[in-house]
């Protein structure tokens, strides 16, 4: 299994195989032991002068006290990003079914109960973001404390060599 | 799978709840990452601690990332930010101002410019690494060498190594991980030794 890993960190193992390490990755100790050394190797190969840091402890128990992340999010596949219009057709027909949803269910039942109550709120949403050139994910990520900090956006993109 | 997959996979097991997974992302890129940051912030203990921190936030933000970019390009920028904010909130300017980074969102090596700013003990664990690191690759048989040099160093894939080796792909990959743990057997017991200390 050890080799399974230098394989998968080089990227030279196949989708199945790679998500069985991945998974055996999650179970094992000794297999996460491999792989954070297989990485200082490299990074001691390519001349990191930053060898001996290691956060890794640090960060597990910080994330150990943290609300477990559960926020499963569909990636968007590579046509849709790079189609902004079926990404906005996507949207809108959400929009529009997500209405079609509350119009049946207030209407047909005449309830007052909880879905009535909701369709009484409902307005227009969009189910899916539609994306565009200008959104930048990182202030997606981070606009509660852009908003808080008055952290002044700071363009590390696209790179020089571009 | 490519490298990116892979860092789309572990991101979208942290987002299912999988702590693990997001381990395994900081395992991977807190050196790259701390080599940026070294470019911002002077004292090695900040590095880390700013290190630190720009993992946590990635982990609070992980819902909204949606791939559309490299995982560690959008971790870099988190990074970079905290860096920032850090040295603002400490009064501080950044002491290189100078930084130029490539489509990774790397920047350029310029290590040998930089003052050495380690203490003493970090310094020294560091050489301790590299210095570990690269004896154990002169030690190994020259086909187990040439094979790790030409992955890790130049960044060859296996199709390309087995060519210019004159070798099959499975030779390749075989010889790399036999260099891998002969050059961590030497490894392990300078990394035992370190475990107890902060670097």
């Amino acid at each position: 299994m050890k080799e399974s890993v230098s394989s998968l960190m080089d990227g030279e193992l196949g989708r199945s195989d790679a998500e069985q390490v991945l998974l055996s990755l999650k179970e094992d100790d000794a297999l996460r032991t491999t792989w954070h050394e297989y990485h200082l190797i490299g990074d001691a190969l390519r001349g990191n002068r930053l060898a001996a840091l290691d956060v890794t402890r640090r960060v597990s128990a910080r994330l150990a006290t943290e609300p477990t992340v559960l926020a499963p999010r569909r990636w968007l596949p590579h046509t849709v990003r790079s189609h902004p219009r079926t990404a906005g057709a996507l949207a809108l027909a959400a929009s529009v079914s997500f209405a079609a949803v509350v119009a049946w269910q207030s209407l047909g039942n005449g309830s007052t109960g909880a879905m009535g109550m909701m369709a009484d709120r409902a307005v227009p949403v969009s189910a899916v973001h539609a994306v565009s050139d200008s959104e930048d994910p990182y202030f997606l990520a981070h606009q509660e404390m852009a908003a808080e900090q008055d952290i002044v956006k700071v363009s590390y993109g696209n790179g020089a060599r571009r | 799978m490519s490298d990116r997959d892979i860092d789309q996979q572990l991101v979208e097991r942290a987002q299912r709840g999988e702590k693990r997974a997001f381990d395994l992302l900081v395992s991977k890129y807190q050196r790259r990452l701390s080599r940026l940051l070294s470019r911002f912030v002077r004292d090695s203990h900040d590095i880390e601690d700013v290190t630190q921190e720009a993992f946590i936030k990635a982990y609070r933000a992980l819902s909204s990332f949606r791939g559309e970019s490299a995982f560690y390009t959008w971790l870099y920028r988190i990074g970079i930010n905290t860096a920032k904010n850090f040295l603002s909130a400490n009064g501080r300017r950044p002491f290189m101002q100078s930084e130029v980074e490539d489509e990774d969102g790397e920047t350029f090596d310029m290590t040998s410019q930089l003052p050495d700013y380690h203490t003493p003990e970090t310094e020294l664990m560091n050489k301790e690494i590299l210095g570990t690191v690269n004896a154990a690759v002169e030690r190994l048989p020259e086909e187990l060498r040439t094979a790790i040099t030409l992955r890790e160093m130049d960044g060859l894939s296996y199709e390309e190594i087995a060519s210019v080796m004159d070798c099959p792909i499975g030779t390749v990959r075989s010889r790399i991980f036999r260099a891998r743990e002969a050059i961590a057997a030497e490894l392990r017991p300078l990394l035992d030794t370190a475990k107890n200390r902060r670097w």
